[in-house]
């Protein structure tokens, strides 16, 4: 399977400050790619290398089999996105933006177009620049997805949607990969919802890729052991694959990492017991950005 | 005595200097301060480089301080405005309060200076035998609380949000061109002018402190006025509903013409952009006269450089000197105006468009010739309507400008060159305010546009004035005017700055963060 | 078929889903014969990515418990006696290993804990509600 997009060793500064650091990245097609970080760790920036938009201080971008840099008109029109800040035509109305958008594409799917207007329920008949930022990011999407494209960039497009808009966001989404097969980034900082749809996971740490796996070995990996004991419990425990932990007098939370098969031992070791809970991808995602990560 | 200093400094001293420290000031204080100064800086200039004392200080410079007046209301209007409609200023106590003291402070000072100018400037002129209007101006020349008081009225009147702004500017700076004309004209129809100022009183009053008004200029206590007061609207409704113009094409191909008119569309898609779009044109044209009006002047009279190159002209050089600045400023600064704010027909790369960069470059390209082309016809336009409409009446300037250019050159299609020159030098301009356009007020982190404003008007002056420099020294060194030069000349240049430009655009659009 | 999947419980969904489909297949809920949902209706119905169901599907497959047939919905496989009879055993000693682990952290007797259990199969363990209550999970 050819890739959707691949970063080879690429390093965006702006002045001094760097925002993506030596990132290498392959994403094959068809995948549907939770993008997840702090504020300001790179996933815009990310995102605005994988369409061109800014160039490398270092290293390449390769999107759809060309060079990010000259990406053609055939490339970029298989390309949907849907930015954090929403930028539009304020004078327009909705309907007469669509139209204005829909002339750019070859295929423009009237169907669908109307189809998400009525479920999301976006009036057509309102100036763009009057929108509420739900709404806006409504057209966002509506704009990005019509003309069938094959690779999709959501950069938080959830964020002002209320919690019924954003259900019907996420069952569009999924249809959208049974029809489209389409390859899907989302950036998000509502774990729970991408949890849902997404298979794989990239972490950005301050523009560096800090965890480049599926979300199921993400879940098998980080796991919360809730520890108990008759007598009294250790300070704290010093062995490397725990990476945070709460203790009182007989009951110790330990955030562990890839440490399934060390129950028993540790359980002798300290003559505790055990219990061992999964971690969500809420909980998981500031054990990514730990200290003693590498 | 401390204590005191520092509550006045927190009730209005402190207002008064975050009324004025906005980014809105960086524009406005030059204007009016270039209105303030004109009628001196000129004057003074002049006479002191040709020592021609009996040129005529008319009660026309007189008009001119009272458009320094207006100017300031308006500039402390919009600053008001501009506070009050602060995300947080809701929460700040009684601002409408503390910006009072400040507010009337200004205008007590512009009044006064205002009235100071006036007195060093206008020499009252004689208006035929004794009658009404005599005795009236004389009144108003030796008694000065009635003039300081008027100004005062003046400024106050401004300050309401009056709308639309370039418009009022416009007609600001058009009483600036045409101010001679007025006194000329009110003295010969004293009747008229009479009566006229009798309509323009109370509808000064009116403006001033009718309860619309109020309004409109929230920063008086509620308690002088009557009927209610509310706050003026949020935002800036110039957009009527209905949401512009519709869409036409069906699909846009490749073809750069199609995005052409995309372009101009996204633009200019809402109706009343022409209507924008005009006012501001005649806006950037007063201020362009008055701007190089001054430059040029002050320039030429502390050098007196001219005076041998015009030796053999004989005649008043203020006037010759007006005659091209006019035509220059009327071309030149505008053109920055257009291209930079308004008159822009480039694509606004809001929407993603599934364009590859050097697309996007050969569409800048092409879009940007297309402006150019069309921002020099219509200044031809403009022009020519100058020329011919007005020519005989009131635009003797002109008319000798032309004599001056036959006298120089010793041909009689001279003229010609008056009006092509800076056509063509507006031409070959162009890119260079394109180019900067591009860099930084489109670019990914565009800089403050009102700086970026300012520096593209500056460059144009600076660069036009150069040009008309060169073109009096290109005509001392080949006094034989001949048009066979010129055109090749101008074919070459404008070949040569527009190959230039278009490596720059392919540079940018090739090496650039485009978001 | 009927499952119930928690997204965001930290368990990843395909081994919910495996899971739960191998109870209904080992206890019987799910005969022999019977078609599993197509992929693509199931992450309809779920709400959820229909690579994460194909996941689940294969390593049902791997398990020898359903079949793939060319262009038609896995079926549930014919499972020998004594096949089913391991699988349950599995799956029952998987659930008991909690409960034995809390026995031991009680401090129970081996005989008191068997005798518990066997007033909880028998469903004769009294005292209902409220020693539920008492008990520490």
């Amino acid at each position: 399977m050819a890739n959707a997009f691949e970063l080879e060793d690429l390093t965006k500064k702006f002045g001094s400050v760097v925002a993506l650091d030596k990132v290498t990245l392959a994403i094959p097609e068809r995948r549907v790619v939770g993008l997840i970080g702090r504020n300001g760790s790179g996933k815009t920036t990310l995102m605005h290398h994988v369409v061109g938009l800014q160039l490398p201080t270092h290293g390449r971008c390769t999107t759809l089999g060309e060079p990010a840099a000259t990406l053609g008109s055939e490339q970029l029109a298989e390309i949907g996105v849907v930015w954090q800040e929403s930028r539009f035509l304020d004078w327009m109305t909705v309907e007469r933006h669509i139209r204005y958008v829909a002339s750019f594409y070859r295929r423009w799917d009237r169907e669908r177009e109307q189809r998400l207007l009525h479920e999301l329920e976006l009036e057509t008949n309102k100036r763009v620049g009057t929108l509420t930022p739900g709404n806006a990011q409504k057209l966002g999407l509506i704009l990005a997805v019509c003309h069938h494209p094959r690779l999709l960039l959501l950069d938080e497009p959830m964020s002002a949607l209320d919690p019924i808009s954003r259900r019907q966001v996420l069952a569009f989404l999924l249809e959208l990969l049974h029809e489209d097969e389409v390859t899907t980034v989302i950036s998000s900082h509502v774990l729970r919802d991408i949890e849902e749809i997404v298979e794989w996971i990239v972490c950005l740490d301050r523009g560096r890729v800090s965890v480049d796996c599926s979300l199921d070995s993400l879940q098998e990996r980080y796991s919360e052991w809730v520890v108990t004991s008759a007598r009294p419990l250790a300070r704290s425990f010093e062995e490397p694959w725990i990476l945070e932990q709460r203790t009182n007098n007989h009951k110790a939370h330990l955030m562990v990492r890839d440490a399934e098969d060390r129950i028993e031992s540790f359980e002798g070791k300290y003559e505790v017991q055990v219990h061992s809970q999964p971690l969500n991808l809420e909980r998981i995602f500031p054990l990514l950005h730990h200290r003693r990560n590498p | 005595m401390r204590a005191a200093a520092a509550v006045m400094w927190q009730r209005s001293g402190a207002p008064l200097y975050r009324l004025l420290w906005r980014p809105a000031t960086l524009a406005w204080i030059p204007t009016a301060a270039i209105c303030a100064f004109i009628p001196m800086v000129f004057v003074l200039s002049i006479r002191l480089a040709f020592g021609l004392p009996e040129l005529e200080l008319s009660a026309g410079r007189a008009i001119q301080v009272l458009t320094l007046v207006a100017m300031m209301g308006l500039l402390v209007g919009q600053i008001v405005r501009e506070l009050q409609h602060c995300p947080w200023s809701w929460a700040v106590p009684s601002l409408r309060r503390r910006l009072l003291p400040g507010v009337v402070l200004l205008g007590v000072l512009t009044a006064l200076f205002a009235r100071e100018t006036w007195v060093l400037l206008a020499i009252p002129f004689e208006i035929g035998s004794r009658n009404a209007a005599r005795d009236l101006y004389r009144f108003w020349n030796d008694f000065p609380p009635l003039s300081t008081g008027v100004f005062a009225l003046y400024f106050l009147a401004f300050t309401a949000a009056v709308r639309p702004v370039p418009a009022t500017i416009a007609g600001l700076l058009t009483g600036v061109f045409l101010a001679d004309e007025l006194t000329r004209a009110a003295a010969a129809h004293q009747a008229v002018a009479m009566l006229a100022a009798a309509v323009l009183v109370p509808v000064l009053l009116y403006h001033t402190l009718g309860a619309s008004a109020a309004r409109r200029r929230p920063f008086l206590p509620t308690r002088l006025l009557s009927g209610p007061v509310t706050t003026a609207a949020r935002a800036p409704a110039p957009l009527r509903a209905g949401g512009g113009a519709q869409w036409k094409l069906a699909q846009l191909g490749a073809e750069p013409l199609d995005w052409l008119r995309a372009g101009v569309f996204e633009n200019h898609g809402y109706r009343t952009s022409f209507v924008r779009v005009g006012t501001v044109a005649i806006a950037a044209a007063g201020l362009g006269y008055v701007a190089l009006q001054t430059l040029l002047g002050a320039f030429l009279g502390a050098t007196a450089l001219w005076s041998g190159i015009y030796a053999n002209a004989g005649r008043n050089i203020p006037d010759a000197i007006m005659s091209l600045t006019i035509v220059s400023a009327l071309v030149t600064v505008p053109l920055a105006v257009f291209l930079t704010g308004f008159g822009s027909i480039s694509l606004t790369r809001a929407p993603f468009y599934p364009l590859s960069r050097g697309q996007l470059a050969k569409i800048e390209f092409w879009g940007s010739l297309a402006e150019a082309t069309v921002v020099t016809g219509l200044m031809a336009a403009l022009l020519t309507a100058f020329w011919t409409s007005v020519y005989n009446e009131v635009w003797g300037y002109v008319a000798f400008g032309s004599t001056v250019w036959e006298r120089l050159t010793g041909s009689s299609t001279a003229w010609v060159p008056a009006l092509t020159r800076p056509l063509a030098l507006v031409f070959l301009i162009a890119p260079i305010v394109q180019l900067f356009r591009l860099r930084y007020l489109r670019a990914a982190a565009p800089r403050n546009r009102i700086v970026v404003f300012i520096a593209v008007v500056a460059l144009t002056a600076a660069l036009t004035f150069a040009g008309l420099i060169a073109m009096g020294w290109a005509n001392v060194l080949a006094p034989r005017y001949s048009l066979i030069v010129d055109v090749p000349v101008f074919a070459a240049l404008a070949i040569v700055s527009q190959l230039l430009y278009r490596r720059g655009v392919e540079r940018y659009f090739a090496t650039a963060d485009l978001i | 078929m009927v499952v119930v999947i928690d997204p965001h419980s930290g368990v990843p969904v395909f081994r919910q889903l495996r899971d739960q489909i191998r109870f209904q297949i080992v206890s019987g809920m799910l005969k022999p014969g019977d078609e599993l949902p197509s992929t693509r209706a199931l992450s309809a119905e779920l709400g959820l990515n229909p690579m994460t169901i194909s996941k689940a599907y294969s390593y049902l497959e791997m398990d020898g418990l359903v079949e793939k047939r060319p262009g038609l919905c896995l079926v549930v496989n014919e499972l020998a006696d004594d096949d089913i009879d391991t699988r349950r055993v599995m799956q029952f000693r998987h659930s008991a290993k909690p409960v034995a682990a809390i026995a031991r952290q009680l401090g129970l007797s081996r005989q008191k804990a068997l005798e518990i259990f066997a007033e909880t199969l028998d469903g004769t363990d009294g005292a209902g509600a409220a020693s539920a209550s008492e008990e520490v999970g």
